[in-house]
């Protein structure tokens, strides 16, 4: 069975988190990193798709509340990061993933298997059309994906302890309703555990054996030249009020 | 004459295969002289031209890097080589010369 590193990243800033995916994915397509999971949570930031619809955002509050604004590599919406949420990125050469389960693409493969551990935990958690999960018709897991050459970077969320409310104040335009897997349960919810039932989901999905390592000193170094170069400036966030506050809180 | 345009589309900042890429066609379009120009566009970043019809069209699907000559795909994901790209430019050359002449 194929083996793949397993990461937990302890980022300050979601832009860390970002540049780190984006780092072991350039690696990677060197043959320098190996393949890898990893799951982070992190502080307070607004993680905007690769072609945000700023409109559908409230950028006064977030400026109010001291929330920085970071862009994302892969398409999708509008994501209020913060530490009730879990997050997972694979990264990894698109041939080297065995669909066993009869799936079409990886992305159906890794949402179903987040549907299945989300189910482990005791909730009726569906697969949502266009990608992610649901829980009694409520948002509660979103995912999207970024392809570069031979590999991709497929990473989501998963709300398990979130500020549901201040995701509406942040995006009092989208008409999506959205859950936790707190309140679902009506119980407090171990990360770590969950992050073990997608583990064993993702294995089983994608025919693979997960082990704990550790990031390397070239990563590292490809972190900080992502952060400088791209996740931490205007040109690419394409914000900048918002983006200076996450620069003044390094 | 309308100059000849060749389009690059790489990631932001540049993978060692961009930078490749990169370094390939600035010498190849060097020895064309003024006739032709080379654009670079990095994905998520403005541009600063109006890119071509042909590349609007890929930008979506194309796999970057990608090179296009007068907005026809010569390679993406990957670096064609020198002659390859010159042969394309010549091509497009000759097609705007004969144009302009028969005019």
């Amino acid at each position: 069975m194929k083996r793949m590193r397993l990461l937990w990243l302890k980022p300050k800033r979601t832009a860390e988190a970002l540049a780190t995916e984006e780092a072991i994915l350039r690696l990677r397509l060197e043959g320098k990193s190996p393949s890898t999971l990893c799951f982070w949570r992190g502080e307070k930031c607004l993680n905007l798709g690769f072609n945000p619809v700023r409109e559908k955002v409230n950028f006064p509050l977030c400026e109010e509340l001291g929330i920085p604004v970071c862009r994302r590599q892969s398409g999708g919406g509008v994501i209020y990061q913060e530490s009730g949420n879990l997050n997972y990125s694979l990264i990894a050469k698109k041939g080297e993933l065995s669909l066993s389960n009869g799936f079409r693409s990886i992305g159906e493969a890794i949402d179903s298997a987040v549907v299945s551990a989300l189910r482990a935990i005791g909730l009726d958690a569906r697969l949502m059309a266009k990608g992610g999960a649901e829980v009694n018709g409520k948002k509660i897991s979103g995912s999207a994906q970024f392809m570069l050459w031979d590999s991709l970077i497929h990473h989501g969320v998963i709300a398990v302890d979130t500020n549901v409310e201040m995701i509406y104040e942040l995006l009092p335009l989208s008409k999506v309703k959205v859950t936790t897997v707190e309140r679902e349960l009506g119980r407090r919810v171990n990360f770590e555990e969950l992050a073990d039932k997608i583990i064993n989901e993702f294995a089983r999905a994608l025919g693979v054996e997960f082990c704990l390592g550790v990031v390397a000193d070239e990563e590292v170094s490809l972190v900080n030249e992502l952060l400088r170069l791209k996740y931490l400036s205007c040109e690419w966030t394409r914000v900048d009020k918002c983006q200076k506050l996450e620069w003044n809180s390094s | 004459m309308p100059k000849v345009r060749v389009e690059l589309f790489i990631a932001y900042p540049p993978t060692s295969l961009c930078e490749k890429l990169m370094k390939m066609a600035r010498g190849v379009v060097e020895e064309f002289g003024e006739n032709v120009e080379l654009q670079i566009y990095q994905r998520g970043i403005p541009y600063n031209v109006e890119p071509t019809r042909g590349f609007q069209r890929v930008r979506k699907t194309v796999k970057i890097p990608a090179i296009l000559v007068d907005g026809d795909l010569l390679a993406e994901r990957g670096v064609p080589s020198e002659d390859e790209l010159r042969a394309a430019i010549s091509k497009k050359l000759g097609e705007k010369s004969n144009y302009f002449s028969k005019r």
